[in-house]
């Protein structure tokens, strides 16, 4: 499966949660980790670690792409959000097996009345759990750090990691 | 006779309110109020790129006569009522004339974009709504009023219409003038499902 994250999913499972070995199981698992080029930017103007960098780079397939002209009525041009759904709009019309990961309610709303294939960190990190990368154990760990931090989730959503 | 030739609807403005109140918000809720009705139909214009309606920078931002005249209109001649909160509703007959409207004179597109005004804006405080307009089209609070009111309480506006799923962080970013990893960092990151 193809997976197309935005800022937000890939600060958090990167940067705050620090899943690194999650998302690098993930990749070898015969998924392909995207993220567009503009989100890699978003991601460096506070964290431009060159250890990070590399990391990124090793797990992530960076993707340039050019952005559907009609999604800018919902989405702003110049945002990782756009390259986002372009690239789930390319994949889904070419009927590649996709999801886009973003955690913005926003985007999500947006996203979903796409009829993109959307899920939040909080989807991936289940998705994952189901197909054996995480463990409840697991879930339970990544739970208690998200209670530890200001995240803005809501409590139903938590519950969900168990 | 049709409800369009009785009632004017061939008219772009009288056609597409008919269909905004016909629309459901966010909540579920169809009935809204003057003011919300002018913003939702300006945002709607905003998002087609077109100008078929005029409107006025006026004390509460754009206004439009025309959609003035067209509550008015509809109201006496019954397409619409308003309830004891000064929400405008469609009557049975405004119902009619409306399925009439979607049937012949209003895109599927056209018809997304109402619902996604609608959405936006009809749930939101009246500072809220005045912001999101304000600080989408600036050159609408020319003879705002409550402008001073507004700018000084933008953090606290943004930041909401942020945590209700309004806008995006980098709507938000480009609002308050600065970045969007900035806005994650400030209004905290939104994890969802």
């Amino acid at each position: 499966m193809k997976i197309v994250f935005d800022s937000s999913s890939l600060i958090l499972l990167v940067e705050k949660l620090n899943l690194r070995e999650t998302l690098t199981k993930c990749a070898s698992s015969g998924n392909v980790l995207i993220i567009p080029e503009k989100v890699l930017s978003e991601f460096r103007e506070k964290n431009d670690e060159p250890g990070t960098l590399t990391y990124i780079k090793q797990t992530f397939k960076i993707e340039k792409i050019e952005n559907c002209a009609d999604l800018s009525v919902f989405l702003d041009e110049d945002s990782g959000e756009i390259s986002v759904a372009s690239i789930g709009k390319a994949l889904k019309e070419r009927n590649e097996e996709y999801l886009c990961i973003i955690d913005e309610k926003y985007g999500h709303k947006i996203f979903n009345s796409l009829g993109l294939e959307t899920k939040g960190t909080i989807g991936l990190l289940l998705l994952l759990k189901d197909r054996g990368i995480l463990t409840n154990q697991d879930l339970k760990e990544i739970r208690a750090k998200i209670e530890k931090s200001d995240f803005r989730i809501t409590k139903e959503h938590l519950d969900k990691l168990g | 006779m049709s409800y369009t030739e009785d009632y004017g609807l061939d008219s772009f403005t009288r056609s597409r309110i008919l269909v905004l109140l016909h629309l459901e918000d966010s909540r579920g809720e169809k009935a809204t109020d003057i003011l919300r009705i002018n913003k939702e139909m300006r945002f709607f214009q905003h998002l087609t790129k077109k100008t078929q309606i005029d409107f006025s920078h006026f004390k509460l931002g754009d206004v439009s006569d025309e959609i003035r005249e067209t509550i008015d209109d509809f109201e006496e001649s019954g397409l619409i009522e308003q309830n004891n909160r000064g929400k405008y509703a469609l009557t049975e007959e405004g119902e009619e004339a409306e399925k009439e409207v979607q049937r012949t004179d209003i895109s599927p597109k056209e018809k997304d974009l109402l619902k996604f005004s609608k959405d936006t804006l009809n749930d939101l405080s009246d500072d809220e709504l005045l912001g999101f307009m304000y600080f989408l089209l600036p050159e609408t609070a020319e003879h705002s009023r409550v402008i001073d009111r507004i700018n000084k309480n933008k953090e606290k506006i943004v930041k909401s219409l942020y945590e209700k799923g309004k806008i995006s962080a980098k709507t938000a970013a480009d609002w308050t003038g600065t970045t969007k990893r900035e806005i994650l960092d400030r209004f905290g990151i939104q994890i969802g499902m």
